[in-house]
This record gives structure tokens, sequence and C-alpha cells, in this order.
């Protein structure tokens, strides 16, 4: 399977999602114009990769900003790779990166673990 | 004139909107049965449980943001006023600077100015009155005249290089702005 590689750029992430090593990034700001123009070919390589995961997928989610419509996807991604969390022999874990003094984006990962269910690792960067 | 662009629109919620309309077909449909309809509203139940959280999700990540966002513009006016505070200084300082630089100048040429005077007062001046009144009172009188003048002078002098000092600064402003 082709990885996916998005570089950032002021408005979208960088993305890179490798089947054969089982380790996507998403890290960046994320304010799209169009936020279902760029998360859809996301959401469709996870469906993809999901026929055929590694026993151990990590996700990796730095996310520096992001508006309204694309916390709606990351929730979309975070899905999909929760229905790979309940495969059988898969599982996903997500290591949520954060700024050191960004305490709502910690708080923003632990609401999305709340409510994906799947399990989240806290990572503070320092600056 | 410039054409706005007409923002493409987006539709997050396509999936919410086609299990509406999903459901406003199956109302609109006759002979419906008590199955059909259980499990319609089963569909409808979970989709609107699901939607439930997803807005609860966004509308606490949204408010987040809206309060980092409304945190960070304080700190960005605080920062602003702190520049335009120092800003002032640093001009004050800048016009502090520029008028006692311009003061040296001013005294230097004064100085020269009130030696040119000594200079033609004792080979000219001098020679003249002892010539013509010989009287020690109005030699002393002029040089007292040339002494006491020497401070309006510099005064004036240092005006005019103000003054000029200024036309420059905003003369250079204003081509600034211009190439701007």
């Amino acid at each position: 399977m082709k990885e996916l590689i998005l570089n950032g750029t002021k408005q979208t992430p960088y993305v890179n999602f490798n089947a054969e090593t089982g380790k996507l990034e998403l890290s960046g700001r994320s304010i799209p114009e169009n936020s279902f123009e760029f998360y859809n070919p996301l959401l469709e390589w996870i469906t993809e990769y999901g026929t055929n995961a590694l026993a151990i997928t990590n996700m990796k989610v730095y996310l520096e900003y992001f508006n309204t419509s694309s916390s709606k996807y990351i929730l979309e991604v975070l899905k999909r790779l929760k229905e790979i969390n309940e495969l059988d022999d898969k599982e996903v874990k997500v290591e949520w990166c954060y700024d050191e003094d960004d305490e709502e984006m910690m708080e923003t990962g632990e609401d999305y673990e709340d409510v994906t269910g799947l399990h989240f690792t806290y990572t503070e960067i320092e600056e | 004139m410039a054409v706005r662009k007409k923002r493409k629109k987006e539709d997050i919620f396509v999936d919410e909107a086609s299990c509406l309309n999903r459901v406003r077909n199956f109302l609109s449909e006759e002979n419906k049965s008590p199955e059909e309809t259980v499990a319609e509203l089963d569909n409808l139940t979970n989709n609107y449980s699901e939607l439930l959280d997803q807005i609860k999700l966004i509308t606490r990540i949204s408010d987040r943001l809206q309060r980092k966002l409304d945190q960070t513009n304080d700190k960005l006016n605080e920062v602003n006023l702190e520049i335009q505070e120092k800003n002032v200084q640093l001009e004050q300082t800048i016009n502090d600077l520029a008028e006692a630089k311009i003061g040296r100048r001013a005294t230097t040429f004064v100085f020269i100015f009130a030696l040119a005077l000594f200079l033609v007062s004792e080979a000219f001046i001098e020679p003249w009155i002892e010539r013509y009144y010989n009287n020690f009172f109005i030699s002393l009188g002029i040089k007292g005249v040339i002494a006491l003048s020497i401070k309006p002078i510099e005064g004036f002098v240092e005006k005019t290089l103000v003054k000029k000092a200024r036309q420059r600064t905003l003369k250079a402003a204003r081509a600034k702005r211009q190439i701007a």
C-alpha cells in the first residue's frame, strides 16, 4: 500500500501515513479552506489500511491549531482508527503531543480520548 | 475593481444530511410495517446519539479554541501597547540626541563666529575707535555687545538647525511612504 505524505502548509497539516511501519503522523496547523477535500483522502487511506493493518498502529497527533470543521474530521480519523482497534489482534495507540504551555490542546486530546475510547498517551513538547 | 471570489461552500455534515433524507423518504412512504418503522427509528436514534456526541465535542473544542484565541489577542494587544510606548520613548530619545548634536554644532558655530567677531573687533573696530573717539568705554561697550549677543545667536542658530533637521526627517518619511 502506498504511503500518504502531504507537506504541511500555513493552512494544512503535515501528513505521513506509512502502512509498512504502521506509523501515522498528523502535525502542524489545520485550517483548510475545504476540510472535506483535505481529510477525505486521509479517511480513505485509513479505511484501505484497515483491511490489512499491522498488529500495532501508532498514530501521532501534534497539532498547533485547528478549526471547527477540522475537529470533526479529526474525530472521523480517530473513529476509523477505533474500528481498526476493534479488529482481532490489532491495536491502535495514539500519541497526542502538545506544546508545553498549551494546556487547552491537552484537554482537547482528553476529549477525543473520551469520545473515541482509544488509548491515548500525552507528550508535552518543550518549545 | 477587485472581484471578490465567492468561497466554495463546504458541507461537513454530508452523512448526517443523507441520514435525515433517508428518514424523510421513509416517512413519506405509505404502508410501513411496524418492524420497518422500529428499525428506522433505531437507526435514527443511533445517528442522533452519534451526532450529539460530535456536537458536544466540537462545541467544547471550539469554546476552548475561542478562549485561546481571546487570550492570544489580549497578549497581542498588551505587547502592541508596550511597543507603542517604547516607540514614543525611542522617538523622544532620538529627538533628544538630535537636539544635543545640533546644540553642539550650534555652539561650535557660535564659538567660531565669536572668534571672528573678536578678531574683527581687535583688527578693525578697536583701531577705528582709538583713531576717531579714543574712548575706552565705547570700546568696552562694543565688546560687551559682542559678548552679550553670543547667547541669543547661539539660540537662533540652534532653532534654525533643529527646524532644518525636522524638515529633513519629514521629507525622508514622506519619501518612504511614497515608495511603500
